[in-house]
């Protein structure tokens, strides 16, 4: 079969006409194939929460402008790609009324001269975001890096907050729902959770964000 | 139906009910192709997510487009090609990225080795086209589009990208397929 004899056979097949001989028959066959097997591709579905996470990143987008790396060379436009944590919402939660929970997103911004989007990888400097959406009582937000505490922030409502990384590691987000007990002091991550597991406390985990310096 | 809906949120002025239905709608449509493309699923959700917020922030094309979801795809694969392309910009950054990736995306990997053999060649052979090729296909064979749609969201004429998609994409996908000892 010659180029253009292919040609025309694959512009029958895609009008779905029938073959035009027994050669063409047996010769648009891997193509049926091939076609079918395209069809065929497995629908891979997106983490659990994708949703969620998408609309908080759109919020994010509309709500701050792209921030550029101030220290970098001048006339280096750097581009700011934010490296969104997948958001998988651990909730320890006792509480039977969903719309009583808060959300948490955090992400690590990272502020690249390279354009790359990344997944949480990012240096030291970079800063760790956080957003609570949907909080009707006071929340406490705890960063740790490891198993230590690095910064803490409260409030009520919708509000953010970013901590900016000093050392490499691995950082998570804990947010407390504060109800009529204030959380004990904290005494490291896992004992943190632990506890606050044990009192009884609302508890939203974000995901890990492992800082790795370049 | 849902496309209507959506542009019926967006006159209405309901953004964020707009998005929240178009993401829900179209968004794991746009997925599976950025996950084929990048290979993490960490990250393939990242450009998922960046498809469609480019997508919905285009409100003149999002009320003229004949299906949302054949534009977000388009736009999704491209965006899928351009992450791959800056990943692999830089080999410190590449390792970081796959450091990172191989911590949080064991589910990936699992989905990976559960696709057959036959439906991981296929893919390694559709991510060699050129991205325009690539989103072609999909757009054709699995979306079932029409070539004039096709070419008005690639912005190419007709006539070549059906071209491109016969003579340059199926015919490779066969070749690349045989090359691995796959029955196309």
């Amino acid at each position: 079969m010659t180029d253009d004899d292919s040609d025309a056979m694959l512009d029958r097949l895609d009008r779905r006409e029938p073959a035009a001989s027994k050669e063409e028959a047996e010769a648009r066959e891997p193509y049926e194939r091939l076609i079918s097997r395209i069809r065929d591709l497995p629908d891979d579905a997106p983490p659990d929460g994708w949703e969620s996470r998408a609309e908080a990143r759109r919020h994010q987008v509309l709500g701050t402008k792209p921030r550029r790396r101030r220290w970098l060379a001048a006339g280096v436009a750097a581009l700011a790609a934010a490296a969104t944590l997948i958001a998988t919402l651990v909730t320890y939660c006792r509480v039977p009324a969903q719309q009583t929970i808060p959300r948490l997103t955090s992400e690590v911004s990272l502020v690249e001269d390279t354009d790359l989007r990344g997944s949480g990888a990012g240096i030291v400097g970079d800063f760790v975001e956080f957003h609570v959406t949907n909080s009707r009582l006071p929340v406490e937000v705890r960063i740790y890096r490891d198993d230590e505490l690095v910064d803490s922030f409260s409030g009520t409502g919708a509000f953010g907050g970013h901590h900016k990384t000093k050392a490499r590691g691995t950082y998570r987000v804990l947010l407390i729902v504060v109800r009529d007990v204030k959380p004990p002091p904290s005494m490291g991550y896992i004992d943190d959770k632990r506890a606050l597991d044990a009192a009884g406390f609302t508890v939203i985990e974000s995901p890990e964000a492992h800082l790795i310096e370049l | 139906v849902e496309d209507e809906e959506i542009r019926a949120a967006l006159r209405r002025g309901d953004v964020d009910e707009a998005f929240r239905r178009f993401a829900r709608a179209h968004g794991r449509a746009a997925y599976g192709p950025c996950h084929r493309i990048v290979g993490a699923r960490a990250t393939a959700e990242d450009v998922m997510q960046e498809a469609l917020i480019a997508a919905f922030e285009n409100r003149i094309k999002m009320m003229e487009v004949n299906s949302l979801r054949a534009w977000l795809i388009t736009i999704a694969i491209r965006k899928a090609y351009d992450a791959l392309r800056s990943a692999r910009r830089s080999d410190r950054v590449r390792d970081a990225v796959a450091a990172t990736d191989l911590d949080r995306d064991d589910r990936g990997v699992v989905d990976w080795l559960a696709a057959s053999a036959d439906q991981r060649a296929l893919q390694d052979c559709l991510n060699r086209l050129e991205p325009d090729v690539h989103a072609a296909i999909l757009l054709r064979y699995r979306e079932e589009r029409s070539w004039e749609e096709i070419a008005q969201l690639l912005g190419v004429q007709l006539d070549t990208i059906r071209m491109r998609v016969q003579r340059g994409g199926l015919k490779s996908l066969k070749l690349c397929l045989e090359s691995k000892n796959v029955k196309p």
